[in-house]
């Protein structure tokens, strides 16, 4: 007899265990029914197997009439991409937090060696927050793909927060620029740029990092359960 | 032997399938397939896809309500139960249908087509 739950579970990732669980003893039945008739063993798993393959739309029909669920794109994008973005979010303010205090102990402690680093620890904050930006990216993409998201879905949610980011400052320069006529804003474009890249893209580049793995697992999955 | 049904009017039965098999005795979903099967002589088959989407609608709206259980031979199934609006749903439903077959016999001759 199959792993019919595995099965199932490799289809149809984004249902509830109970709802994979009850599918499974479907399919479990109808084998062992089809071996009772006296099917051979392979044209009676390929014939239960086609009863959940046969209808591509399945998992969402079901959550349908289930209704007690939130929709198959809440789970696989936004609820990950806001897990993703809070987490990001949260490491900053501590990250400061710490920057805050240590920056405090640099401006007391008077002495010239410890210049430069003053002047580094400006930076320190925003380096170890890029650095935790791979963790954030992994957090998004492994819910997002756990829900049964797509490519699209988990790298998506991986990197929400460079793309709240982006959705920010595509508001907010504009605004800044052509509303408020911000002098500063205008005189400083290149500085605007900088900003971008630094908020955007180079955290967009290591929360896309940590959806690495994903990428690897991603298709590899569900081929030796459905062959 | 039976025509069997088409699809689309199949969906449009499955209500008052169930319902009709669930007032009779809990089932869990491959009985009530099966017995869907059986009964009509093959003319209505649910497969796996069109027949759980309806199990769940039936029990979202509180017709029916399945609980895990032991089978005849020891496994777990999730055996769905007809409850008291189900019970109450079934006799207006059992007249629609009645009243809906009248209407095409009348149209039609079904009875002596």
């Amino acid at each position: 007899m199959h792993d019919w739950k595995a099965i199932v579970k490799a289809q149809l990732p984004s249902l509830t265990p109970e709802v994979i669980e009850e599918l499974a003893a479907h399919l479990e039945d109808c084998e062992s029914f089809l071996l009772a008739e006296g099917t051979l063993p392979a044209e009676a798993f390929e014939r239960t197997r086609r009863e959940l393959i046969g209808s591509p739309d399945l998992a969402k029909r079901i959550e349908q009439a289930r209704g007690d669920q939130m929709n198959h794109r809440s789970k696989v994008l936004w609820l990950p991409g806001l897990a993703s973005f809070a987490a990001s979010a949260v490491s900053l303010a501590i990250l400061q937090r710490i920057a805050l205090h240590t920056h405090a102990f640099l401006t007391a402690a008077s002495n010239p060696r410890t210049d430069h680093w003053f002047a580094a620890s400006n930076f320190l904050p925003y380096f170890a927050w890029l650095l935790c930006q791979p963790l954030c990216g992994a957090l998004g993409a492994g819910l997002s793909k756990r829900a049964g998201g797509g490519t699209l879905e988990f790298v998506g949610s991986g990197i929400f927060p460079s793309l709240i980011m982006f959705a920010m400052m595509v508001l907010l320069f504009p605004f800044a620029i052509f509303v408020e006529k911000n002098p500063y804003i205008l005189s400083h474009l290149g500085d605007a740029a900088i900003g971008l890249g630094a908020w955007v893209g180079l955290p967009g580049a290591f929360l896309l990092l940590g959806t690495l793995p994903f990428w690897r697992s991603s298709g590899a999955a569900r081929k030796p359960l459905v062959q | 032997m039976l025509t069997k049904i088409p699809p689309k009017i199949a969906r449009g039965s499955a209500e008052l399938a169930i319902l009709s098999l669930l007032a009779q005795q809990p089932l869990y979903g491959f009985e009530i397939g099966k017995q869907i099967e059986e009964r009509t002589g093959g003319a209505l088959r649910f497969e796996l896809a069109s027949l759980y989407p309806m199990l769940y609608d039936l029990e979202k709206r509180g017709l029916i309500n399945g609980k895990w259980q032991e089978n005849s031979t020891g496994r777990d199934r999730r055996y769905y139960h007809l409850t008291s609006a189900g019970k109450k749903a079934l006799e207006p439903l059992k007249r629609e249908w009645q009243a809906f077959f009248h209407a095409l016999d009348q149209l039609a001759g079904l009875n002596h087509a």
